[in-house]
């Protein structure tokens, strides 16, 4: 069993500067390892100059993974594996492998009716949407960047958000757009589609209203087969290349930051459940000490936001400066207490701590009205000889 | 034609025409067998590949490390969640040396992923774990913090 021990330096959580978030949303036939590695060649493409435009500002990235369970990967897999040359022999393909006749109306309307709903699983989007949402309550501005059928899940979490009672600015989340099946940019930001990638060419030949390409790579010899790989074709693309850089580039540049309505810091703690009236965080400190809604002033951290009547959030911190009094190893245990509520629900406790993030779900039967928190997470503190902190979330 | 039912024809032909390999249809997750003869965690032909793709030995620790961090994944159980999504996020710390020790380590990393789940069986057993991950989120160490987080890595951070 591994350990997660990632290491954060004291100093680059410390900053007062406003912070954005870019975060790379992967479409499908992106495996885990895949959209990692993804996500580190964005930002290694995008953070240099976003850095040197915006000294001001502090940039954190993240990769929000999907997972597809719809049929969509299959088919594109199929023109993978068949290595397609045009548009006609791949919906000739799709057409044979649904065991239709050639019949292009019926095809265009099965598939799409298949895109409409694009495989978004409602619970995966829900715990990015927890993440967003936290990210513009800590003051966090975000550019969303999505991959193919990422886009989906980008248009569907930016709706979510937006319609949310906190009442978020449009202009603190912005979409970028690689590679879109969809038909549109949620927030009517841009795109970049290549003239010559095979699976949104597909698309577009059954869903007219697919978003239509915008430019192609001069020198196409390093792209994938089917043209639509993000990194191969698109982040690596001479054109497509720097038109991603200078789409992330304007958002950023639109953005506004929102107000803060929790405080930011090193370990933060964000609790959401269903339907239910009332769940409540409890967080038990190093030194013993329990952080509730009795008691919001720990020795190291802060309950800063008590829901009592929604769907939450419930909003704990520990700041750089209140850590750095934890001379030895220490622990933060975290539990949550059903306090009441008529029936079962599920809570989400989304743990940050440096530079990991960990959504734990729980299943929360009969309301006690405080009598018995359920244990859920802890996290491991261990400071340095150099004033760093590693983390670790169990 | 309702929906689930168009859905279910696609995938009964997909599956049929052998389009699709294994994934998803093995019964044998608990059975990931590769050659490791020396033991390392890391299977023989992955580690064949990262010795070709680099001459730098920091370079093939890390590249290594981030099979290691794949294979962990394979290593648990199918159904147990939280070590699935700790083993992943062990995975990011591991891409992120990669990415360290390389610059750009994106190619050797899709090309241990894709080596290591080369075979229908390993595949089958990825993506019965990989779908705990949907709807997770990791953080991208920066670049400026990566010897920091490598180097606790390397004195046992994660073992």
């Amino acid at each position: 069993m591994i350990a997660l021990l990632a290491s954060v330096a004291f100093a680059a959580d410390c900053t007062s500067s406003p912070e954005v978030a870019l975060v790379y949303g992967n479409g499908m036939s992106n495996l885990l390892m895949e959209a990692t590695a993804s996500s580190y060649a964005l930002d290694a493409r995008v953070r240099p100059g976003l850095e040197s435009a915006h000294p001001d500002l502090r940039f954190t990235s993240h990769l929000a993974f999907n997972e597809w369970e719809s049929a969509f990967p299959q088919l594109v897999e199929v023109l993978r594996q068949k290595v397609v040359d045009d548009v006609a022999s791949a919906l000739g393909l799709l057409s044979g492998a649904l065991g239709l006749e050639v019949d292009a109306a019926a095809v265009s309307a099965e598939l799409g009716a298949l895109f409409a709903d694009a495989g978004v699983v409602d619970e995966d989007l829900e715990r990015h949407v927890q993440f967003y949402r936290g990210e513009l309550m800590a003051g966090h501005p975000i550019v969303l960047v999505g991959h193919s059928q990422g886009n989906f899940y980008a248009n569907a979490a930016w709706d979510a958000v937006m319609a949310g009672e906190e009442g978020f600015e449009p202009e603190s989340f912005a979409l970028v757009g690689v590679a879109s099946p969809a038909d549109r940019v949620a927030d009517g930001g841009s795109w970049i589609t290549a003239d010559n990638d095979l699976v949104i060419a597909a698309v577009a030949a059954v869903s007219p209203a697919t978003l239509p390409s915008t430019a192609a790579n001069r020198d196409t010899s390093q792209e994938d087969g089917l043209h639509h790989n993000f990194v191969a074709t698109y982040l690596e693309g001479d054109v497509l290349g720097p038109a991603i850089v200078a789409a992330v580039e304007a958002a950023v540049d639109g953005l506004e930051v929102p107000e803060a309505t929790v405080t930011d810091g090193v370990i933060t703690l964000t609790l959401e459940w269903d339907e239910q009236p009332d769940v409540d965080l409890y967080v038990y400190e190093p030194d013993g000490g329990a952080v509730w809604y009795g008691d919001t002033a720990g020795t190291y951290g802060y309950l800063d936001h008590d829901d009592t009547d929604g769907f939450g959030p419930e909003h704990y911190y520990v700041s750089c400066e209140s850590l750095a009094t934890l001379g030895e190893p220490g622990t933060f245990d975290i539990a949550v207490d059903y306090y009441a509520g008529e029936a079962p629900t599920t809570a989400r406790l989304q743990v940050a701590a440096g530079y990991t993030v960990r959504t734990f779900d729980v299943a929360l039967s009969t309301p006690d009205a405080g009598a018995n928190p359920q244990p859920v997470a802890s996290v491991v503190v261990t400071p340095a000889d150099d004033g760093s902190f590693a983390f670790e979330v169990q | 034609m309702e929906r689930t039912n168009w859905v279910r024809r696609l995938l009964s032909a997909l599956l049929v025409a052998g389009v699709l390999g294994c994934a998803g249809a093995g019964g044998k997750d608990d059975d990931v067998v590769a050659v490791d003869a020396d033991g390392d965690g890391v299977r023989d032909d992955v580690e064949a590949y990262v010795d070709a793709y680099t001459d730098d030995p920091a370079a093939r620790d890390a590249l290594r490390d981030v099979a290691g961090s794949m294979q962990a994944i394979l290593d648990l159980p199918a159904d147990d969640v939280d070590g699935v999504r700790a083993a992943a996020q062990d995975a990011n710390v591991a891409v992120a040396c990669a990415f360290h020790a390389l610059g750009d380590a994106t190619e050797p990393v899709v090309g241990i992923q894709n080596l290591t789940l080369s075979e229908g069986d390993t595949l089958a057993a990825w993506t019965a774990r990989q779908a705990h991950l949907g709807g997770e989120v990791y953080t991208v160490i920066p670049a400026s913090e990566r010897a920091t987080a490598c180097a606790a890595r390397a004195d046992g951070g994660a073992s």
